[in-house]
């Protein structure tokens, strides 16, 4: 009933406990106050206290402060990401930026070839924080003395008098073969001063270069298409080791047995030690070396000598230089049955036109590489592979080598021909055979100025160190095998007192008094900057030049078309598919001189190391902390020998022997390498820098001066050697404890052949079930993450653990940590052999690795990460609830709850918890605790040293010590994503792949797939209701929320 | 007794040599007129109650000996050791000692699940004999139960300093507090654990404490020195040993016994949940609780054995620990020994008869894998070693009773190695496998927590009377023990 203002009531007594509001209203309409006197005292109060507080202990800031408004534009977006596209050595990528700094390079997804980076592009984000480099200039003086520092002016003095002066005498060495604006910049450097260019590369080989040109002639070598290949033959095939061109995202499209049922891929190898590739293989065949030639030419007499198929049949003299190699020939002197070259004849026979034959570069740089790809050849043009499984464009380059033109460079100095050297990206010094004594014919040159970001084996014997920005700091261009061209675009502004090495030349050039483009772009740029105050890169100018001139001649406006380049990274020019013209016979002369010779004594392999690869970026921890993909081995070199040769030599992983070769003899840490030949011994290189800097230096051995050169290339397999064992033992710091595993007692990797696949698409999933659980089940309204790994897709490559490092801030703990076990890694890989199955079953000496298994192994990858299971064993453990499932599915790991009693990581069954020992990203300075824990300054040095912690994703926590962490689905993009949905007005709802984990991101062969399996639409819930689907430990009733697809082997 | 002349039985014992550990048959005596059978006197060497509390306060009052004091620097360099340990734990992270992934657990948990093992003697012997009127208790109950509240105290830093993160170590308590709405996971052993240690040693304090409030004012009317005097009055409570006073004790100290014998089996039936509410295979058993109840007291009879063996020595006790208390615990010894060897060889067999492929393989590892010689020494000093207590002579000699009880220690620090060690080092994932190395500071903190061990033990010795004087003088036989004819007449002097 409403009260009447008539109704006279007495008056109430004062109720303390109601709140009394004096409501104060202002005349603009502004916010009625609402204060009370108690409130009122309460907010004087604490103001005056404030104010007190603010005069008496605080100061003005001393440090001085950035002004928010001279940032770039875009970095006013704080809190979001921003991307870049570039090209970092030959594959696109995007560069991910916060507040300005690049944290992540990601894949290009519009890249019609290559759309993950593989390792090295991946961790060069690292690089361009790497605390060792150069911050400016440096005189060098060949090492005499320590390096000084010296202005860009007085080195420019230098430089420009010295080209003047020396025209005609001048040679620029480069490792660097970047794109047609790069190619043009150095063709009118070489023009304005009569000037020398040397392309080298330490992994390059001449030799494959010269038999193709011996087989067809001055055309473009085709690359191999694997996803249109149903038969691979490789003779130490390497390309899924060192993929190029979007080769691994290829293969793994042949491999999808729901696809391609009858029509799989399938891959037989035959190599001496067990590459990744080789690993990867449906069968594979052990053979050294020196004997690939024979395997393959068996093959050739096989298909055009015996079943007359090919046009090669009809060539002169094809009959007398493929008769030595008759399948019975060649099987008696390699070892391997004749039966089994006649049926891999047979299945070649029968894909002709369906199937590419390969070898890899490791294999073809011996002595009788030449022979070897000209087999390979032979046997594609016999087969009809040319046109039909390979990629034919007119601009493919032909490939050339290096280290004949090292050599001839060496001969020139050696000859005072040369006076000026520049050195940009090289380090012979560091990779040339030493047999070359490239170090004494550099002596020589009066001026020797390396481009190099650091004072590396080379440029400290130089004289100075025009210290160069990263490739994330720099414009340039690139050039993607076939056909395509992208741009080298800095993402953040030089770091330090350095310049890109094609701004230097050009400038120089121009200073010197080059004319044309050269001058062009310098004045160009020198105009920009007088306009607004930018960073002098005359390269821009250049490369925006030349590209408008060349690639946008049609456009309208080429000021956008250049827009839209830079915008999208790359450039497609197509490229006529060129006929290939007929199979020379000539080149069946290189075979006449090849002799089937038998086998004698050990052969050793030098293989590039598969994160270092040439070890150009060897001060880099994610790659040296990297465990290599079949040896799981970090932070270290080894040799690899048979089991059987290792058992009978009485060896422990890590016992030192001592390895002769071209009369050098080298100590290395034994390692007990399933499926390598028994005559072969294996090496990685790229390890070994001396000057690298403080994390990379000294590290393992460095086997590239040991190389010796044959017919203008490094000899890198087939070398012949002597072993001994030595003294001593270097502890190899191997990522993984077991290596087998028997699949009937532990169904830990869901496996089956081909036909038994076709006959149950479900074989290899069986699994010993679980009881009943006595939890209740989680409720998940919208969204449950999911995760699917198709191991058929899945090549073991590793890109996927160097995206979880960068995006998680996961930290490098260095070899010690590796020993004691205690690598942070969220994912890892972890590589098995399969045992094979045995009459009877195998009892527990099956994990000893008997010589039964790994003789002969059938290599598994499982990527291994934290499975955020339904049942989550490690989160009843933790007594401080500091692991939880989220409501959507999440198993979450709260850092700030956490105390870390580790228990969660002892009763997670897949051991995927990793626990912070120490402070690893923090510097610890207590000088008497680093002397008794020496490791605390390690960590400090390879985590938080100069401006390293830029690297770190703010999306992400940096863990303290004493917290467990472990994988969490990327909770940060989901979270992101989540926002977004909710600022489009979405509520929530997540559209499928919008949330794309980093592993996933970066796996080129797109085996991990993850959504919301509540969704039955979304490409998760496809693939998790496929029947290859496999939860593991079913028998532990957790209930993974990621499942494994059947690797299906095509086997019988 | 039948005739006033006839000399008591016991008068003639003077010392262990005199002990057989046989009843002694007094002829005539029994109800038929046949002998009848008298156990050997607990105490030796014709003590009057005077003799006791000199014997026993002696310690008390006097400055210690050179033997003590030796004894002392020793335990108290390895306690430095522990602090020292400690510092650098604390500052540089859990990093320093050798646990790893997947070996999470290592020293610590191994050492905490030790030494709360080794502190159930002390309440078994107090509280479980006491209710069974086992007598020969007496003369080590006071010492077993000190043992008991030291040993716990090093189990308690354990837990603690095996924290990533032990200045948080205070979040397990489930007390109200400012940090939301969190509380702890009640679905967790190792809460269920901070209440059952902490029951546990707040049970055994009490019961320690009131049992030595009598000899607390023995000594406190003994003392001298004003001081003495004050503090012991204080710390007795006021007790004035009056009629009501005993009443009162005995019927507080029968509670408090029949409080404390529960705890005996909770508290490692829960420490043994820590493992068995886990899914590893090894430690998911439902053998777990009597199997750690039963390995704690025979751990925990060895450390008293192994601590009266020196007490007896260094205080010169052999008259009221003599051989016959040693031969007791011998005997208790050996049974577990048993018991805890029939434990081990179920193990195995349910780990064959599961069938699972997991737990089969983690006991075959455990004996036959690269951790075998920690089984090895585990089996050989747990069930095999404690066999030689058949025969008469070994049980009945302190040197192989102290090497035979200090075996059974170290075999049982090995088991719980054994248990955390190779159950975690090789567990589902064969990728995952990996070893357990300890480093310098394991060991350091290991032989540190025997510092801490000692130094209280010692500390112990020298301010409280480590003989229980007033249930002494309550076995003994009276006839012997009321007066002797010297001291009467000291007193009427």
């Amino acid at each position: 009933m409403p009260k009447h203002p008539d109704n006279h009531e007495p008056a109430k007594p004062i109720d303390f406990t109601e709140e009394i509001v004096h409501r104060v209203e202002f005349p603009d309409g502004s916010e009625p106050l609402a204060l009370d006197r108690r409130e009122f005292f309460r907010m004087a109060g604490a103001a005056s206290a404030a104010v007190a507080l603010a005069t008496t202990g605080c100061q003005i800031p001393t440090e001085p402060i950035v002004p928010y408004v001279n940032r770039p534009e875009e970095q006013r977006k704080i809190g979001k990401p921003m991307f870049y596209a570039t090209t970092l050595g030959n594959i696109p990528a995007l560069v991910r930026t916060r507040e300005g700094r690049p944290i992540l390079v990601e894949g290009n997804p519009s890249h019609p070839r290559i759309q993950t980076p593989n390792l090295r592009a991946q961790a060069a984000v690292l690089d361009l924080y790497d605390p060792d480099r150069a911050t400016g200039p440096l005189s060098v003086r060949r090492s005499k003395g320590l390096p000084k520092p010296v202005g860009w002016e007085v080195l420019t003095k230098k430089a420009t008098d010295a080209l003047q002066e020396s025209r005609g005498k001048i040679a620029l060495l480069t490792s660097y073969e970047g794109g047609p604006a790069t190619q043009d910049v150095l063709k009118e450097f070489s023009k304005a001063f009569d000037a020398k260019i040397f392309h080298v590369s330490p992994l390059e080989n001449d030799r494959e270069t010269l038999a193709w040109k011996s087989c067809f002639g001055e055309v473009p070598k085709p690359l191999p298409r694997f996803d249109k290949a149903e038969l691979v033959v490789g003779f130490g095939a390497e390309f899924l080791d060192f993929p190029e061109n979007g080769m691994d995202a290829d293969y793994a499209e042949r491999r999808d047995p729901e696809k391609r049922k009858n029509t799989l891929g399938r891959l037989i190898a035959f190599e001496g030690r067990l590459s990744l590739t080789g690993a990867n293989a449906d069968e594979r065949i052990r053979l050294r070396p020196s004997h690939m030639a024979a395997a393959a030419l068996a093959l050739a007499h096989e298909i055009i000598m015996v079943r007359r198929i090919g046009p090669a049949a009809s060539l002169e003299n094809v009959r007398e230089t493929l008769a030595p190699f008759a399948v019975e020939n060649v099987a008696r002197t390699t070892g391997v049955e004749a039966k089994t070259f006649k049926r891999i004849a047979d299945e070649l026979v029968r894909k002709q036109g369906k199937s590419v034959v390969i070898s890899g570069s490791t294999a073809t740089s011996q002595a009788h590489g030449e022979a070897l790809e000209t087999a390979v050849a032979l046997l594609n043009y016999t087969l009809g592979n040319y046109p039909k499984t390979f990629d034919i464009r007119s601009n493919t380059p032909l490939r050339s080598g290096g280290v004949k033109r090292l050599e001839t460079l060496a001969d020139e100095l050696r000859a005072g021909r040369i006076d000026v050297l520049l050195v940009a990206g090289a380090n012979p010094l560091y990779d040339a055979p030493a047999s070359l004594n490239f170090a004494q014919a550099m002596q020589k040159a009066k001026l020797v100025i390396s481009f190099a970001d650091r004072v590396d084996e080379t440029a400290r014997m130089a004289d100075f160190l025009a210290t160069a920005s990263h490739p994330l700091e720099s414009w340039g261009d690139a050039r993607t095998d076939a056909g395509l061209f992208g741009v080298v675009q800095p993402s953040i502004r030089p770091l330090y007192d350095t310049h890109g090495w094609l701004d230097v030349l050009i400038s120089w050039s121009a200073l010197a008094g080059a004319k044309g483009p050269l001058a062009d772009a310098h004045k160009a740029s020198l105009d920009h900057v007088m306009q607004k105050a930018l960073v002098h890169n005359p390269a821009y100018h250049y490369v925006k030049t030349y590209w408008s001139a060349r690639f946008f001649t049609g456009q309208i406006d080429q000021e956008q078309a250049w827009r839209d380049v830079l915008k999208k990274g790359w450039i497609d020019l197509g490229g006529t598919r060129a006929p290939l013209p007929a199979f020379r016979a000539s080149a069946l002369a290189t075979l006449r001189n090849y002799k089937l010779s038998e086998g004698k004594g050990l052969e050793l392999e030098c293989f590039p190391n598969h994160a270092l690869y040439d070890g150009s970026q060897g001060n880099n921890g994610w790659l040296l902390e990297f465990p290599d993909p079949i040896s799981r081995v970090a932070w270290g070199d080894w040799l690899a020998m048979a089991p059987s040769r290792f058992d009978e030599m009485g060896l422990e992983n890590g016992d030192l022997v001592e390895v002769a070769f071209n009369g050098s003899s080298w100590k290395l840490p034994a390692f007990r390498q399933a499926g390598m030949h028994r005559d072969v011994l294996a090496a990685p290189l790229g390890w070994g820098r001396s000057h690298a800097g403080q994390i990379g230096s000294e590290v393992g051995r460095n086997l590239f001066p040991a190389l010796q050169v044959s017919d203008g290339a490094p000899v890198r397999s087939g070398i012949s050697a002597t072993l001994k064992k030595a003294n001593g033992n270097e502890p190899l710091a191997i990522c993984q404890g077991g290596d087998v595993l028997d699949r009937v007692r532990r169904p830990l990797v869901p496996v089956a052949s081909l036909s038994s696949y076709l006959a149950d698409p479900a074989s290899g999933t069986g699994q010993t079930p679980g009881g009943e659980s006595i939890w209740p089940k989680h409720e998940s309204k919208d969204i449950r993450w999911g995760m699917t790994i198709d191991l058929s897709r899945c090549t073991g490559c590793g890109n996927c653990v160097v995206a979880c490092q960068a995006e998680n801030n996961i930290p490098v703990v260095g070899k010690r940590g590796v020993l004691d076990g205690r690598e942070m890694s969220w994912m890892r890989i972890d590589r098995y052999y399969d045992a094979p199955e045995k009459k009877g079953g195998w009892d527990d000496s099956v994990f000893q690795a008997p010589p039964e298994v790994v003789e002969e192994p059938k290599t598994l990858f499982q990527p291994m990460l934290c499975q955020h299971c339904e049942n989550a064993p490690c989160e009843t453990v933790c007594p401080f609830v500091a692991t939880m499932h989220s409501e959507d599915g999440l198993n979450q790991q709260v850092y700030n709850r956490c105390v870390g009693t580790r228990y969660c990581a002892n009763n997670c069954p897949f051991k995927v918890r990793r626990f912070n020992w120490f402070d690893y990203q923090k510097p610890r300075p207590n000088l008497l605790f680093q002397v008794l824990i020496p490791e605390i300054k390690r960590h400090a040095t390879l985590n938080v040293r100069g401006k390293m912690q830029m690297k770190n994703n703010p999306e992400v926590t940096v863990r303290y010590r004493g917290v467990m962490e472990k994988c969490s689905f990327c909770v940060q993009r989901i979270m992101d994503a989540r926002e977004k949905a909710r600022r489009e007005g979405r509520k929530g709802e997540l559209r499928d792949g919008e949330v794309v984990p980093a592993c996933m991101a970066a796996c080129p062969s797109k085996a991990i797939v993850f959504g919301n399996v509540l969704d039955s639409a979304s490409n998760v819930s496809r693939t998790g209701k496929s029947p290859r689907a496999m939860k593991i430990l079913e028998i532990t009733n957790v209930i993974p929320s990621i499942a494994y697809l059947t690797k299906v082997r095509n086997e019988k | 007794m039948k005739s006033e002349t006839m000399k008591s039985p016991y008068e003639t014992f003077a010392g262990d040599s005199d002990l057989h550990g046989v009843p002694i048959a007094v002829e005539g005596v029994g109800p038929f007129g046949g002998s009848e059978l008298i156990s050997e006197p607990l105490v030796t060497g014709n003590k009057t109650y005077a003799d006791v509390d000199r014997d026993i306060a002696f310690h008390v009052e006097n400055f210690p000996t050179r033997r003590w004091w030796i004894c002392f620097f020793i335990a108290g360099s390895m306690l430095g050791l522990l602090l020292f340990s400690l510092a650098t734990l604390f500052y540089v992270g859990e990093g320093v000692v050798g646990i790893n992934h997947p070996v999470g657990w290592g020293t610590f948990i191994v050492n905490f699940v030790f030494w709360i093992g080794i502190g159930h003697a002390g309440t078994l012997i107090s509280a479980v004999l006491f209710l069974f009127r086992q007598k020969w208790r007496t003369a080590i109950n006071r010492s077993a139960e000190a043992m008991t509240l030291f040993a716990v105290a090093c189990a308690g830093i354990f837990p603690i300093i095996h924290l990533g993160r032990p200045w948080f170590a205070y979040w397990l308590m489930p007390i109200p507090n400012g940090r939301g709405p969190l509380w702890i996971n009640f679905n967790s052993a190792l809460a269920w654990d901070i209440f059952a240690i902490s029951t546990y040693g707040t049970i055994s304090a009490v019961f320690w404490y009131v049992g030595l409030l009598p000899d607390l004012a023995t000594i406190r009317d003994r003392a001298t020195h004003p001081w003495r005097r004050k503090l012991y009055h204080w710390l007795s409570l006021g007790w004035t040993g009056s009629n009501r006073a005993w009443k009162h004790y005995e019927a507080a100290y029968l509670i408090l016994a029949a409080l404390a014998t529960p705890l005996v089996f909770s508290v490692h039936t829960i420490v043994s949940f820590d493992f068995a509410t886990s899914i590893m295979p090894g430690w998911h058993t439902t053998i777990f609780p009597p199997y750690f109840v039963i390995g704690a007291i025979f751990s925990g009879f060895a450390m008293v054995l192994t601590l009266m063996v020196f007490m007896r020595q260094v205080f010169n006790l052999k008259n009221y620990i003599t051989i016959n208390h040693m031969e007791a615990m011998a005997k208790i010894i050996m049974l577990t020994g048993m018991l805890v060897g029939l434990a081990y060889s179920t193990e195995f067999f349910v780990a064959w008869y599961s069938g699972s492929e997991y737990e089969g393989f983690v006991f075959r590892n455990r004996a036959f894998g690269p951790y075998g010689w920690s089984y090895f020494i585990m089996f050989t000093c747990n069930a095999i070693i404690p066999q030689f207590f058949w025969i008469k002579k070994i049980r009945r000699n302190p040197y192989t009773l102290l090497v035979i009880a200090i075996l059974v220690n170290v075999g049982m620090w090995f088991e719980r190695y054994v248990i955390i060690v190779t159950s975690l080092h090789r567990d589902f994932l064969p990728s995952s496998w990996g070893m357990y190395h300890m480093t310098f500071f394991d060991w350091s903190i290991l032989i540190g927590s025997f510092g801490l061990f000692f130094t209280l033990f010692l500390l112990f010795v020298r301010f409280l009377p480590s003989i229980a004087m007033s249930e002494v003088k309550g076995v003994m036989d009276p006839e012997v023990a009321r007066c002797r004819p010297e001291d009467d007449a000291s007193e009427e002097a």
